[in-house]
């Protein structure tokens, strides 16, 4: 069973939310609450194993539920409601600590769907999203020590496969071009989200350095 | 006819010698003054012990040329010192014996010293009859009462430029207390010059000090004089050179170089190199082009316009050398024998040149030039036009120190003056550089924002007309479907899916594309895919890279997302598809890039999607590109062509 906790201040979203939840014999409702401070206190005793939140909340942003979340209880998968899937909202979700994020119309089996996908490994990623993380994860000159392994933030393959989909190439496509299984192309997806996280972690290190924070 | 000889200009003044002209001495005494004091000499220190000095100018003199003194039972007859033999006897050459007494109130035990100003040609000195010394080497010629022009007229005149003072020890044995005498014995060849000066004795260290001050003026100061001009003349020649339109350098310079070849020529040179008349006119066109080019340098400093004058300049320059001719070889007559006042003249011109511009500039610099000037004048007609004993020294080497120093000044005035008004300009330049930058990035960044701004309001009215002709239609067509209640709920969700979709897309044309095509047709696929895949459509997807498009506009963008969904819309609804296949690339000739949008369904009759059609190809030529559809059996071809620049 996937416990699954939702973050919505509306009211009608969030009971369409609960039914659908409720239909599906693999899903359990951890939580449904309408803003910040309820969410702090339920995270606070147990912990879902996916959050779905929304960002705009009455008493602040999602943006740091996300953060709080995903530092403390990194099994849980976080994924963003939005409605268009944009990248300024899917981005900054993202580098707090998401790892996908579902449009607020998806049809039930759609949302039902992410949910398992994102269980399983896989993150959802329009073309726009891919190219815009493709345009954050090239090296900027960053400074080693906050990148000692790797130079590049992304491998050549992950570059790879965000172009593809930056095309407009579906998963199954990209597996085939590849010579990979869409399960790989999926998890290399999860993986570059995380890659993001982290990236735009030093990132803010790289900054506080420069300002003489640290 | 009277021979004229190389110093018949001097013979003006010394013919008058022995008039006394008392209140001229007062003059003299301070320009010597001046004149010591500008040339800085040091000064020996004299030892306040020591006896002053006699001064002999009382002698007796006989012609003759006996070896040794002729004894006092000859014919001496007195003779006054100095005397020239141009004057009190012209014409003769030979031996000569001057014989001079003093006396001395005891037996001296220490050296003594004579010092004789001027002699020429050849001298020797005995004292109580003992030889002391001799300057340069008698030649065995017998005493002649001979007429100058019966010699040669090329005889080079030997010692007629030796202005070098005499200096002999007297060892303290050889004289006595009370009378002692002092023979002299000169030797004057045909065609030379004969003159014995005024003759000093005294104790061996005051004698000298007054010996190396005759020195210094006579033959040191005039040496360094003539070396000095002809370095500061090759000097300002080069910086003319490098500036040839400030031709007052240029006169100067040619000013200097002729004053250095007079000083040398008449004041240093002993041995002249070329035979007497030539070397004589040389030396004196040196002192007639000097005074000549200080005019012309007066006429261009001030700025002057006189090519009269300057012409008559350069004919007085050019005739000069023939009337100095005639003048050194006697023949002529009067003009001849006085051309040389010209020279006093010009020099008059110039200096009036100098005080004129001074009274009307008023400034130091011009003041300085007119003083300088005016101390050369002033110089010149003590030496030149009154009476001047010949064995006087001559400062006429130094006349021109003043004026040298004035322009050397000058110079490096306008040497720094130009170098710091440089620098200013520069500053100035630099600031004003910086000044316009500063306009210049305000005026851009005044551009930059009224840009911004005009973007924003396009923007705007893109967005509204879109929402007006999209979404707000969409909506209210929606709303009255739900109001007559005419429709199912899930046709009202349909109906609102479609809103939503046609919002996505209008979003989706605010990404910026930079040009790229790709993500643009990435996105409508990700939009598309779930639509087409629950109609049971296979979608084959075939983009590849193509160039930049520059017509890639947020609202160039949204015609190519409409008019694509619009294919695809009439695909799905009318064309029974259960395929579609899509292609991007460029054509043959390279000026395009198509998208192909191809399906395997039964096409679909215009009259149902004429409105539709119209629609899109007004779309496609907004972009500037073009809609070809191509309708078959097999299925339907639509190509979108849009231009690469």
């Amino acid at each position: 069973m996937t416990t699954v906790m939702v973050v919505e201040d509306d009211p009608a979203f969030l009971t369409r939310f609960c039914r659908i939840v409720a239909s599906d014999p693999e899903l359990e409702l951890f939580a449904a609450v309408g803003d910040l401070a309820s969410a702090r206190q339920a995270i606070s005793k147990a912990t879902p194993d996916v959050l779905l939140t929304d960002l705009g909340l009455p008493d602040g942003s999602g943006i740091d539920l996300i953060r709080e979340t995903a530092r403390r209880h990194p099994n849980t998968d976080i994924m963003v409601i939005t409605v268009f899937g944009d990248e300024d909202h899917v981005l900054a979700s993202i580098e707090a600590g998401a790892t996908g994020y579902i449009l607020k119309d998806s049809l039930p089996h759609e949302f039902v769907d992410l949910i398992k996908q994102l269980r399983t490994g896989g993150s959802p990623i329009s073309p726009v999203i891919a190219r815009q993380l493709l345009k954050r994860l090239k090296p900027r000159g960053i400074a080693p020590a906050i990148c000692p392994t790797e130079e590049t933030p992304l491998s050549a393959r992950e570059a790879e496969v965000l172009g593809l989909i930056a095309k407009g190439f579906s998963f199954g496509e990209i597996a085939r071009l590849l010579g990979v299984s869409q399960h790989t192309v999926i998890s290399h997806v999860k993986k570059i989200y995380q890659k993001l996280a982290v990236h735009s972690r030093g990132e803010a290190v790289y900054e506080a350095g420069k300002m003489g924070l640290i | 006819m009277r021979p004229v000889r190389w110093d018949s200009f001097r013979s003006v003044g010394a013919m008058n010698l022995r008039a006394p002209v008392r209140p001229l001495t007062l003059v003299r005494l301070g320009i010597l003054g001046v004149a010591i004091a500008m040339v800085v000499m040091p000064l020996p220190s004299i030892a306040a012990t020591d006896a002053p000095p006699l001064r002999l100018d009382q002698a007796d003199f006989i012609l003759s040329d006996r070896p040794e003194p002729p004894p006092d039972s000859a014919a001496w007859r007195a003779q006054i010192l100095p005397d020239d033999w141009l004057a009190s006897r012209p014409g003769v050459s030979g031996y000569g014996w001057y014989r001079l007494r003093f006396a001395l109130p005891g037996k001296p035990d220490e050296l003594y010293a004579l010092h004789v100003p001027l002699l020429k040609s050849v001298g020797a000195v005995y004292v109580n009859g003992i030889n002391v010394g001799q300057t340069g080497i008698f030649e065995r010629t017998a005493s002649a009462e001979r007429l100058v022009h019966d010699a040669p007229l090329l005889v080079p005149a030997r010692g007629l430029f030796a202005n070098v003072p005499r200096f002999f020890s007297i060892r303290p044995e050889l004289l006595h207390a009370g009378a002692n005498t002092v023979h002299l014995r000169l030797q004057v060849t045909p065609g030379a010059s004969g003159v014995l000066s005024r003759i000093t004795v005294g104790p061996e260290p005051v004698v000298r000090s007054e010996y190396e001050r005759r020195v210094f003026v006579s033959v040191t100061g005039p040496r360094m004089i003539s070396i000095f001009s002809v370095g500061f003349g090759l000097f300002i020649l080069l910086l003319w050179l490098r500036r040839r339109h400030e031709s007052m350098y240029g006169y100067f310079a040619l000013t200097a170089l002729a004053f250095a070849l007079f000083v040398a020529g008449r004041f240093v040179i002993t041995e002249p190199p070329i035979p007497f008349p030539y070397w004589g006119v040389l030396v004196w066109v040196g002192l007639e082009g000097y005074i000549v080019f200080m005019c012309l340098f007066a006429l261009r400093y001030a700025g002057w316009h006189w090519p009269r004058l300057e012409r008559w300049l350069w004919a007085y320059l050019a005739v000069s050398p023939f009337i100095d001719y005639a003048s050194f070889v006697g023949i002529g007559g009067w003009i001849p024998e006085h051309w040389w006042l010209m020279t006093f003249v010009l020099t008059l011109v110039y200096v009036g040149f100098f005080w004129t511009i001074a009274g009307q500039r008023r400034t130091l610099e011009t003041l300085g030039l007119a003083i300088a000037g005016s101390v050369k004048l002033i110089i010149s007609a003590n030496e030149r036009l009154l009476p001047h004993p010949i064995d006087l020294p001559r400062y006429q080497p130094f006349a021109y120190l003043p004026m040298f120093i004035v322009i050397g000044w000058i110079l490096i005035d306008r040497f720094v003056k130009a170098l710091n008004e440089s620098e200013k300009l520069n500053a100035e330049l630099e600031q004003r550089v910086a000044q316009k930058h500063a306009e210049l990035e305000q005026s851009y960044q005044r551009m930059q924002q009224m840009e911004r701004q005009q973007a924003i309001v396009e923007e705007r009215r893109r967005i509204m007309s879109d929402m007006h002709d999209g979404i707000g239609a969409q909506l209210i067509s929606t709303l009255s479907l739900v109001e007559h209640g005419e429709c199912a709920a899930t046709e009202v969700a349909a109906a609102l899916r479609e809103c939503l979709d046609d919002l996505r897309l209008t979003i989706d044309s605010l990404e910026p594309t930079e040009n790229d095509l790709l993500p643009v047709m990435g996105n409508l696929r990700y939009r598309l895919d779930e639509r087409l895949s629950k109609q049971g459509i296979d979608l084959d997807w075939r983009v590849s890279e193509v160039p930049g498009l520059s017509c890639l506009t947020p609202q160039n963008v949204l015609h190519i997302l409409r008019i694509l969904q619009e294919a695809f819309t009439n695909i799905v609804k009318h064309a029974h598809a259960t395929n579609i296949h899509v292609e991007t690339g460029l054509d043959a000739a390279g000026e395009h890039v198509y998208i192909q949008v191809r399906d395997n369904g039964t096409g679909f009759s215009s009259e149902r999607t004429g409105r539709g059609l119209a629609s899109m190809r007004h779309r496609a030529k907004l972009i500037g590109g073009h809609l070809d559809i191509q309708p078959s059996a097999a299925g339907t071809t639509l190509n979108l062509l849009l231009p690469v620049s």
